[in-house]
């Protein structure tokens, strides 16, 4: 690649980065403020249970959503059964649904006993998704060429899942799971719902009751090392181990053919896991929503459809362009300092939300000062907020997917002539196009969904689907946020139906 | 295929690139369209409420409002760090805890207006007006008559008796109206009193404690718990729907704790004259009517009619104590709450 490239590559690949620095840079700044009374009271009464609630919550949502991601990813990728094309996709919707929304289901029917089970159930079922999907692409890629030669050569099958199917799921799912886990971190509707302390839930006590947002900065900065921690953890694993030699387009392995009882018993397990993760909490919502239905229906509401999805579309685009630049720095300019920027500009997702949402308006503001009044302005630097919030919902399926593009091809193309632009536009560019998409719905949706970061840097009476949502959950009125939520969903389903075209 | 995906995607970024273009074009003719004569609020109370309120305001003045809606201390670090830029000019929030910190932060400017000090009584204002209370919201306790009978009922202190053992519910201590009671207790009895009082609270809890008053009262109601403290206005919602609705309220005779949603002109408010336009107009017996019934809430000013739903569970005795004591006391509320246990 040319030096000059090279080195813009570098510069752009910062920016991201950079950014984000803003809102940290913030929270540092006000942590260095902290009064040690409060700290010493923090300590004491509250900081030790939210550590311990918030390592096993995160443990255990890690383990099951990747049972419930890998299996269905598993048996989707392998046989041939009733529904399996219409599950392939359909298993993608509880993304639609706020993890929060179903934490109220779960309450207003099993009651708050047991949150840490309910929890790590309900966070489970919302996120197994993104493992799914990311571990689905990465089933489909093993090449049947692979596995026919290695039953013709005797190999045991615990050494063909060791040598074909380990190196081709394991970094995907480490990939799926850092998402996962930075959900889980950074959640903190749905252990609000049960009063469940975790570590997000005392930064908070610590800024709206203990009235300390010194203190809670500080917490913040300790939540951040936590994630850095976990973030380090993911990439450590999947740290060199994949390099798939393959030319790009390997033979897809065959689907086995299942006897009508075998057929019905897979359809079954996983109509019966789609319907705990979706089903159920769509049907309540239904339930809730449909008196509200009517009134919810009226001039605004398109007005509110159309906000959400500019606002998603806008934050998935740039998103996915940040994501896309930091993910040909780490393959072209692999510096260490390269290596750093790329893991560490990906953290937003781990932080609390109204966290790092005030954290970058307070830096604008201290500029600027206030610009709702300049809608543009506002949904710019909107965009940019959300887009490092959730730049690692883009670049975890990006990188996942580069990484698997063999240096072999890339060189055999160069010698023969071809051109940065060419190598990036024949190879990469269909290499990537996938995962691309996919980095574009999470964020999309994710978006959709988002609510401190939207409410704070909105234009004056911008509205949008999950605005209103708050509006009725801030109160405590679950029931009647029933309606907007479902219109949430339904407006979800367009950017998803899009993907599942591309799936096919 | 791959070709297929390819082209999927550029019809994708193309159709994301109009759709956000033509927004931000029809977003920029809005704000262009703009009336010269406008406020702008910060306001914590819910959008659906509040908004008719400001339409009621500006088809008497003309004078526009613009607002945005966030938790009340988000809000403040927003004002902090807009300092001298801010386009706020007026800042309204629920809770005197929240009130309060503003106040201290110097975000507020002190109002001389001899109609606000004519409409509000001063144990509802902070001492130079800094900030004024708008609707006030009372936090009393309710109970399964089928269960209990009105007269073993008392006060908020005797909730820690051993009586009501196994038998009382409470909301959770992250929430701010729970703060604020603590917070006049400390005010009112002192620090010790009141954290003997809240320690028997937690040793008579019959089950954890609820995120919501609406589920507390829910409780009450099927029987988890006899008694429990709540905001009034979160059982007219519930009777609303639900007349035959088997709690009741009951009013301490020595005072019930009292919370407000207020607000006050922004210090840096370039726009000071119809800020103060605003609050007067908000504590007028008509607009303290409207402020009182969007929410079931009563009104501060005395000559304003309270909701013929609220007004059926008759009159009550107010702590007489002025509020923006209570908030200067909710970081010790809160601690005291931590050191006894209460969640």
């Amino acid at each position: 690649m040319l030096a000059t490239a090279k080195i813009l590559l570098r510069v752009f690949s910062c920016v991201p980065g950079g950014l984000l620095l803003l809102p940290l840079g913030f929270l540092l700044w006000k942590s260095f403020q902290i009064s040690s009374e409060l700290l010493i009271h923090v300590e004491k009464y509250l900081l030790w249970e939210s550590l311990r609630n918030t390592i096993l919550l995160l443990i255990s949502v890690l383990l099951l959503s990747s049972i419930w991601g890998t299996l269905l990813a598993w048996i989707i990728s392998r046989f041939q059964f009733v529904g399996r094309s219409f599950f392939r996709w359909a298993l993608l919707l509880p993304l639609a649904l706020p993890a929060y929304v179903v934490s109220f289901v779960w309450l207003a029917n099993f009651g708050q006993s047991m949150p840490l089970m309910q929890l790590s159930l309900i966070l489970s079922f919302c996120l197994f998704p993104y493992i799914y999907l990311i571990v689905l692409e990465s089933f489909e890629r093993i090449d049947q060429n692979h596995l026919e030669v290695a039953s013709s050569l005797g190999v045991t099958r615990a050494d063909v899942i060791r040598r074909i199917y380990r190196p081709m799921l394991l970094p995907a799912l480490m990939a799926g799971i850092s998402l996962v886990g930075m959900e889980t971190l950074a959640d903190f509707g749905s252990v609000s719902v049960f009063n469940f302390s975790v570590f997000t839930t005392l930064v908070y006590r610590s800024w709206f009751s203990l009235q300390s947002l010194e203190t809670a900065a500080f917490l913040a900065m300790l939540h951040i090392l936590l994630l850095l921690v976990f973030v380090f953890m993911t990439s450590l694993t999947s740290k060199g181990r994949l390099v798939d030699k393959n030319s790009g387009a390997p033979r897809r392995a065959l689907l086995k053919k299942c006897s009508t009882f075998q057929s019905w018993g897979m359809g079954f397990i996983v109509m019966l896991i789609w319907s705990i993760a979706f089903l159920f909490p769509l049907f309540q919502l239904v339930q809730w929503g449909v008196k509200d239905l009517g009134a919810f229906v009226d001039a605004r509401l398109l007005e509110r459809i159309s906000n959400s999805l500019i606002i998603a579309a806008a934050a998935a685009l740039v998103t996915l362009i940040f994501a896309m630049i930091l993910t040909l720095a780490q393959r072209y300019s692999k510096t260490s300092f390269q290596n750093y920027v790329s893991r560490l500009s990906v953290i937003g997702y781990g932080i609390p939300g109204t966290v790092i949402a005030v954290g970058w308006m307070v830096s604008l503001a201290v500029a600027f000062g206030s610009f709702h009044h300049l809608p543009y302005v506002a949904l710019l630097a909107l965009t940019l907020g959300l887009a490092t919030r959730f730049l690692s919902l883009a670049q975890r399926p990006l990188m996942t997917s580069s990484e698997r593009i063999s240096w072999t091809i890339e060189e055999s193309a160069r010698s023969l002539g071809a051109s940065t632009g060419r190598v990036l536009l024949k190879i990469h560019k269909p290499l990537l196009a996938r995962a691309a998409g996919i980095g574009f719905l999470f964020v999309f949706i994710d978006t959709l969904k988002e609510m401190p970061m939207t409410l704070l840097m909105r234009p004056y009476g911008w509205d949008t689907l999950s605005v209103r949502v708050y509006q009725f959950t801030s109160d405590g009125m679950w029931e009647e946020a029933a309606a907007p939520s479902l219109v949430l969903v339904a407006v979800s389903l367009v950017p998803l139906w899009f993907l599942r075209k591309r799936m096919q | 295929m791959n070709l297929r995906i390819i082209i999927n995607m550029r019809n994708l970024i193309k159709t994301t690139q109009t759709l956000f273009f033509g927004a931000m074009v029809l977003a920029s003719a809005v704000s262009v369209a703009q009336d010269a004569k406008a406020i702008t609020i910060y306001t914590s109370s819910n959008e659906t409420f509040i908004r008719p309120i400001f339409e009621e305001f500006t088809k008497e003045t003309g004078v526009k409002v613009n607002f945005i809606s966030d938790k009340g201390p988000v809000l403040i670090e927003k004002l902090k760090a807009e300092g001298e830029k801010s386009s706020a000019d007026v800042f309204m929030t629920v809770d005197v805890g929240n009130l309060w910190l503003a106040s201290q932060a110097g975000l507020l400017a002190p109002t001389k207006s001899s109609v606000i000090e004519k409409n509000i009584p001063s144990q509802y204002r902070e001492p130079s007006n800094e900030w004024v209370g708008l609707s006030i919201r009372a936090r009393t306790l309710f109970y399964n008559p089928k269960k209990v009978k009105e007269t073993e009922l008392k006060n908020y202190q005797d909730l820690a008796s051993k009586k009501w053992h196994k038998r009382l519910c409470l909301r959770t201590s992250n929430n701010v109206y729970n703060q604020s009671l603590v917070a006049s207790f400390i005010e009112n009895k002192g620090a010790k009193e009141t954290e003997s009082m809240v320690k028997g609270w937690v040793g008579n809890l019959a089950t954890d404690v609820f995120t919501s008053d609406t589920l507390l009262l829910k409780a009450i109601e099927d029987g988890k718990c006899e008694v429990g403290i709540a905001n009034s206005y979160y059982y007219a919602r519930i009777l609303k729907e639900n007349p035959d609705f088997g709690v009741k309220v009951f009013w301490p005779t020595d005072g019930v704790h009292v919370n407000v949603m207020g607000g006050g002109v922004v210090k840096n408010s370039s726009n000071k004259k119809e800020a103060v336009r605003f609050l007067e107009w908000a504590t007028t017996p008509k607009a303290q009517k409207l402020f009182a019934s969007m929410n079931f809430e009563y009104p501060v000013n005395q000559a304003a009619d309270v909701d013929p739903l609220v007004a059926a569970w008759g009159k009550f005795n107010a702590d007489k104590m002025p509020l923006f004591k209570a908030g200067e006391k909710q970081q010790a509320a809160v601690q005291l709450m931590d050191r006894v246990g209460y969640r």
